[in-house]
């Protein structure tokens, strides 16, 4: 399936029955690159673990799919917008699971995050899902310190109702990055996430700021067996994402996504 | 004399002396009583048998057999041979008809029955040439991978044009009209076709049936008519299967290994998920599941020698994330390419 077709297809086709799980690692924005690492301290808001994130003050929109491992009619897409002011951030998204006959599963929610002190966010989100395994309300609560400005630390816990099984998750990460002569920037993340029946993954980060319009990124998850690199690419108040995750033994992933975002003066 | 005529209409005389056979009575006679026996000989010629229904002799006086050849598929049949059929000949309430053809071209051979009228009775049709002489099914993808779309070519054969207008792949109707050795490649839709086919001539079916990766057949044939090609395909790998996602070194199927759920849509609780290894005798292989994430499930097979049948999910496998949803089956081969399938779990 044409990468640049597959994040489009999704949205104009009709919710159906409901047969499958929503992946669940992080895929927009940076996270396509990352595989969700800096999900713990807030690399991106839409379709991140930790709902203690928000933007600069002002308000966007952010989209993103890919077909998981370039499987033919299978397809995920990602639907956000956010509302940002000085010390508060909302957002909605939307996450699904589609086939070519409109069948699959999704997962809607809300999220609220607010600075309550200097260098602490904290933040609620609620997320409806409807999956194979069965429908309810998922609730997170996290936390984002930044103690300096090249360091921040996070943490999230996730719980879902006994329908789901015991299916709770924590996280916890750090990530530590400088900004450099010439307009240049670089970051690193680690993070650690605890799922249900002992799950444990570790994920890593990276991100380098060639130019405020052009970013690079990279990813690996281990027990994932998963390798990512991915681009951002921006003009004005458009973003562009695009991303190659490489699995050790099922293959490649592309993922594209898009954002707009218009900022708004700090009175 | 009025009662003479009474009389006789209702006296036995109609049973000694039966009335002539209608018009009507005659045309339903005309019949054949099976598919015809044809005998291909070296060179082209061919031995054509049939049996004709003559319950009434008298039905096949003035009668013909006529034979046309039909070299476009495009309804425009050029004469080629005719018998004149005799009541003389009927026995048993049967006519055997034979007759040696040599169709100059590949060709449909439709041998029709006609009365003295000329109106048409019974047809039969059949390729003269043998499979695959006036179209053929010249390539094929049955497992691709990497998104690539399942996809038949179909090859005009022969040195003049047909018309796809009545012709059928896998059930599914073609359309337009194939210069002499010209081509076309027919899947479920021309979109992801044209990705990995940038400059062929496409056909979109609009509906496909997936072909087996472990074995299938393949059929090409007129509409109500007779085959036109076939091919069967197994699990090894065959020389006109050539998907453009596969390089032909780079075919699991060239190896001899083909992976078949006995189900792609199971529900728990249903008959027992199993998994079908085609392998080599001595061919070693890993069977793995895994989820959209890429998070590995559970292990099914590790080490295995030979084919065999693995149920899912095995008793030491557990998935986190509920038992329901969509699993990922990879057969990694040792020295062969991986081949891998997606299976639909409901409760």
């Amino acid at each position: 399936m044409n990468p640049v077709v597959s994040p489009l297809i999704p949205l104009v086709l009709a919710f159906g029955n409901l047969l499958a799980v929503v992946p669940r690692l992080p895929f927009s924005g940076v996270h396509g690159a990352t595989i969700g690492a800096g999900s713990a301290t807030g690399w991106e808001r839409h379709g991140g673990e930790n709902p203690a994130v928000f933007g600069p003050p002002g308000f966007g929109v952010s989209l993103a799919g890919y077909s998981p491992f370039g499987l033919d009619g299978l397809h995920v897409a990602g639907l956000g917008a956010a509302r940002d002011a000085a010390r508060w951030g909302a957002s909605v998204h939307y996450r699904g699971l589609f086939d070519d006959s409109g069948r699959g599963a999704a997962a809607s929610g809300i999220q609220f995050a607010w600075r309550p002190f200097p260098r602490w966010q904290t933040g609620v989100s609620a997320q409806y899902r409807a999956e194979g395994i069965g429908r309810g309300i998922r609730a997170a609560a996290g936390w984002i310190w930044n103690p300096l400005p090249a360091l921040a630390f996070g943490g999230y816990r996730e719980e879902a109702p006994s329908r789901f099984g015991a299916d709770a998750r924590t996280g916890i990460g750090a990530d530590f990055g400088t900004r450099l002569p010439g307009g240049h920037a670089w970051r690193i993340a680690c993070e650690r996430h605890f799922g249900p029946r002992g799950h444990r993954e570790t994920r890593w980060g990276a991100g380098f700021r060639f130019h405020s319009l052009l970013s690079a990124y990279a990813g690996w998850a281990p027990r994932y067996h998963t390798f990512a690199l991915g681009i951002r690419f921006g003009m004005g108040r458009w973003e562009g994402f695009s991303a190659l995750r490489r699995h050790a033994a099922l293959g490649g992933t592309s993922i594209q996504g898009i954002r707009w975002r218009k900022k708004e003066e700090v009175r | 004399m009025k009662h003479l005529i009474l009389f006789l209409s209702l006296s036995p005389v109609p049973l000694l002396f039966p009335a002539p056979a209608t018009a009507q009575e005659l045309r339903e006679e005309l019949r054949f009583l099976d598919s015809p026996v044809v005998t291909r000989f070296p060179g082209g010629g061919l031995e054509w048998t049939a049996r004709v229904h003559c319950a009434n002799p008298l039905s096949l006086q003035g009668a013909r057999l006529l034979f046309f050849l039909d070299r476009g598929l495009d309804g425009a049949p050029v004469p080629a041979d005719s018998a004149a059929l005799s009541p003389g000949d009927c026995g048993g309430g049967e006519l055997a008809v034979r007759r040696v053809l040599f169709p100059p071209h590949p060709a449909v051979l439709r041998a029709e029955l006609r009365n003295a009228e000329g109106e048409p009775g019974g047809s039969h049709a059949i390729l003269a040439g043998g499979g695959g002489t006036l179209l053929s099914i010249h390539r094929y993808c049955a497992r691709p991978r990497d998104g690539e779309p399942e996809w038949i070519e179909i090859l005009n054969a022969s040195s003049a044009p047909v018309s796809l207008q009545d012709v059928r792949v896998q059930g599914r109707a073609l359309a337009g009209r194939l210069e002499p050795g010209e081509s076309l490649i027919a899947g479920r839709d021309t979109a992801s076709l044209r990705i990995w086919h940038p400059g062929g001539r496409l056909l979109g079916t609009g509906t496909w049936s997936n072909l087996r990766n472990a074995g299938d057949t393949l059929r090409l044939a007129l509409t109500g008519g007779p085959t036109l090609d076939s091919l069967v395909y197994g699990s090894g790998a065959f020389p006109r299967e050539a998907c453009a996602s596969l390089a032909e070194d780079e075919s699991a199927a060239a190896f001899g290994y083909a992976l078949e759920p006995s189900a792609y849509r199971w529900r728990r609780g249903a008959a027992p998920l199993e998994i079908a290894v085609s392998a080599p005798g001595r061919g070693r292989y890993d069977l793995r599941a895994y989820d959209l994430d890429g998070l590995e499930l559970c292990v099914l097979a590790r080490g295995a020698e030979g084919p065999g049948n693995h149920p899912y999910p095995p008793p030491e496998c557990s998935l986190p994330r509920g038992r329901a949803g969509t699993v990922l089956l990879l057969l990694r081969p040792r020295g062969a390419p991986a081949i891998r399938t997606a299976i639909r779990i409901t409760e």
